[in-house]
């Protein structure tokens, strides 16, 4: 594992909690992650599994009652967790970009979208005058592969498809050069064909200016295309995380494993997929012991009884007694 | 699959347009012209019975609409819809799954009344005690418990619900069952719970499915044949395997290329530029050369029909 000063983004133990008049949930328990500049994590999970809420965890924006219960946030050797709301606003956007996953509802459909950069550039660029900003909002429409973008600079949202204007989105998320993006299924509302474009644009951005990407989504062909390191959540935790081949062809945690055989292949014409049985469990009902028991096929007294920490199996880490001591 | 030579369901020369025109009054005071969108554009198919073909395109090609036509939600502007005849001598009975099991369920109603509504609604059977047996055996089918009739949908979660809305559609007896996109709002875990139900009833209930999909993954798994469709027309039309192994039209070239594969990253790869013309203003000729990498002059002016070719695929393309 890496120093701290090394990541970018380091996430320690941390643990989310929404009360309520039952008592309290925990959204997510115990999770600890690190990214390095340049990387894209890509975080894996059905829904409900805490991926978005991690995200939301590390740019400050748990809707309350939800909070940080404990466990640490740091960005790039300072601690973000504890910060008021007026300083989260100074790192939103600065040093932490977001993209969403609707393109439509994240730009203001009643300003051009050149009005929306120059605002975001000058927000958090202040000391850029006004045709800086404008020439640096052509620029990044250009990188981001936008053809005429000096026409297109004036245009509103709605006349641009929803591929270009996620490619508007990214624009605006790498305005203020940030450090981290924080991608919230940036795919999942477009077609195949722009599923692709978008992906390869993010990653040669990602490894062009050094940052660091946490890259969100249910579907592991993305993951596959994008990600550096996967991460894979089940139930508010952290189950599994290492580099993509490794998860990907020889996944240590059985529900990892489970998940990557459901997944229909494109090469032998299976007559009956693999399937995992069962549902994720609701989050105010997991059961004692490692949360993926009651569905796992290799589970032992011992799931049953004790939690499984994150543990190395080699190259990766996971959260399964089977390498760590076993079931028994 | 066993699925004999007869078509259980013939599509021939099927068009619909729609009437996209902005309000009378705009039309009279600013002198806005009428508009009119063509959603489905002369496709003709024909589905084996017991079998599954599956209609794949990107948003706004007009797979969704052709779902409705068949189904009898939309009429068609013109063109023919031939079911052939089922069991009773009648023709086949269709039913259809919806995308959204959290859209599609009403979440006033217990389980046991959505699925009893074709029943009622139908009057296929008449007493309460033969609509509660009946429930139950379709909860059974789909691999809930009789119990989780007395409970609201939003008990449930998207895959549960989806066994739901497949027991509503099942509750009828069709023969046939058009799934729109059955499986997009799920996660993969679960997808895979329902693929394999809707293989496991094509097999005991001898059901034919229209599969409507953008996932070249699931519909490679689920059907027989596949149609490509690209603004409004079909592109190209073969057997699962042939256009697999062989695809013809460079947009089914541009589809499966695309398609992220797990166990093999593509991570630097030629990504086909380009998106989808607006279906208001498609491009003259053949639709798709505004993005096609082969494009000749011909393919700007003149539009390929659909042509047989010597491994039993269909292709609209001047150069295949």
């Amino acid at each position: 594992m890496l120093d701290a000063t090394d990541a970018c983004l380091e996430v320690r133990n941390l643990v989310v909690e929404f009360p309520n008049r039952h008592g309290t949930v925990t959204a997510l328990n115990d999770v600890s992650l690190q990214i390095r500049p340049g990387e894209i994590l890509g975080v894996v999970g059905e829904s409900g599994a805490g991926k978005s809420m991690t995200g939301l965890a590390i740019q400050g924006l748990l809707e309350r009652p939800g909070h940080i219960a404990s466990g640490e946030v740091w960005l790039s050797g300072r601690r973000i967790d504890k910060l008021t709301d007026r300083q989260m606003e100074q790192i939103r956007g600065r040093e932490i970009g977001a993209i969403f996953q609707d393109p439509l509802t994240s730009l203001n459909p009643l300003f051009t979208v050149g009005a929306q950069l120059v605002e975001t550039i000058r927000q958090h660029i202040p000391q850029m005058g006004k045709q800086a900003a404008r020439d640096r909002a052509i620029g990044l429409l250009q990188e981001v592969g936008i053809p005429g973008a000096t026409e297109r600079v004036d245009h509103y949202p709605h006349q641009f498809s929803g591929g270009m204007r996620q490619r508007v989105v990214i624009a605006l998320a790498l305005a203020a050069n940030p450090k981290l993006i924080i991608a919230d299924e940036p795919t999942t509302a477009l077609d195949v064909s722009i599923q692709a474009q978008i992906t390869g644009l993010l990653r040669r951005l990602c490894k062009e200016h050094g940052t660091a990407v946490m890259l969100v989504t249910h579907d592991m062909g993305v993951i596959a295309e994008t990600a550096d390191r996967i991460a894979v959540m089940y139930a508010g935790r952290l189950i599994e995380i290492g580099p993509v081949e490794t998860v990907l062809k020889s996944p240590a945690h059985p529900y990892t494993k489970g998940l990557m055989a459901s997944i229909p292949a494109l090469g032998a014409r299976v007559a009956h997929l693999h399937q995992i049985d069962g549902a994720m469990p609701r989050l105010n009902a997991i059961p004692p012991g490692c949360a993926f028991n009651p569905r796992c096929t290799m589970s032992g007294p011992r799931c049953r009884r004790d939690r499984p920490d994150l543990a190395p199996t080699g190259t990766g880490l996971a959260a399964c007694w089977l390498h760590d001591g076993g079931v028994a | 699959m066993t699925a004999n030579q007869t078509a259980a369901l013939e599509v021939s020369r099927l068009d619909r347009v729609f009437d996209v025109s902005p309000p009378f009054l705009n039309r009279l005071l600013y002198g806005q012209k009428r508009k009119s969108l063509h959603a489905v554009n002369d496709v003709s198919f024909s589905v084996p019975m017991g079998g599954c073909l599956s209609l794949v395109g990107e948003s706004g090609c007009g797979k969704s609409t052709v779902a409705r036509l068949v189904t009898g939600i939309y009429p068609p502007s013109s063109g023919q819809i031939r079911f052939a005849p089922g069991k009773s001598g009648q023709p086949l009975s269709a039913q259809m799954i919806f995308q959204d099991p959290y859209a599609s369920l009403n979440p006033r109603w217990r389980v046991k009344n959505i699925i009893a509504e074709p029943l009622r609604e139908l009057k296929l059977i008449d007493n309460d005690a033969g609509i509660q047996a009946r429930v139950a055996e379709l909860l059974g089918i789909v691999g809930l418990a009789a119990s989780d009739g007395e409970k609201f949908p939003h008990e449930f979660s998207g895959g549960q619900r989806q066994r739901i809305s497949i027991a509503r559609a099942l509750a009828s007896e069709p023969e046939f069952l058009v799934c729109d996109e059955p499986t997009s709002a799920l996660d993969v875990s679960v997808q895979a719970q329902i693929l394999n139900l809707m293989r496991k009833l094509q097999d005991e209930l001898g059901l034919t499915y229209l599969f409507i999909s953008h996932d070249l993954s699931v519909v490679r798994h689920m059907s027989d044949r596949i149609a490509v469709m690209y603004l409004g027309r079909v592109v190209e039309e073969a057997d699962t395997e042939t256009l697999f192994a062989d695809p013809k039209h460079p947009y089914t070239r541009l589809l499966l290329q695309t398609i992220p594969n797990v166990n093999a990253p593509q991570r630097n790869r030629e990504i086909a530029a380009g998106e989808v013309p607006s279906p208001l203003a498609p491009p003259p000729g053949c639709t798709f050369h505004t993005r096609c990498p082969l494009a000749q002059p011909r393919c700007k002016s003149d539009r390929p029909e659909l042509l047989p070719k010597a491994d039993g695929a269909r292709v609209a393309c001047h150069l295949a």
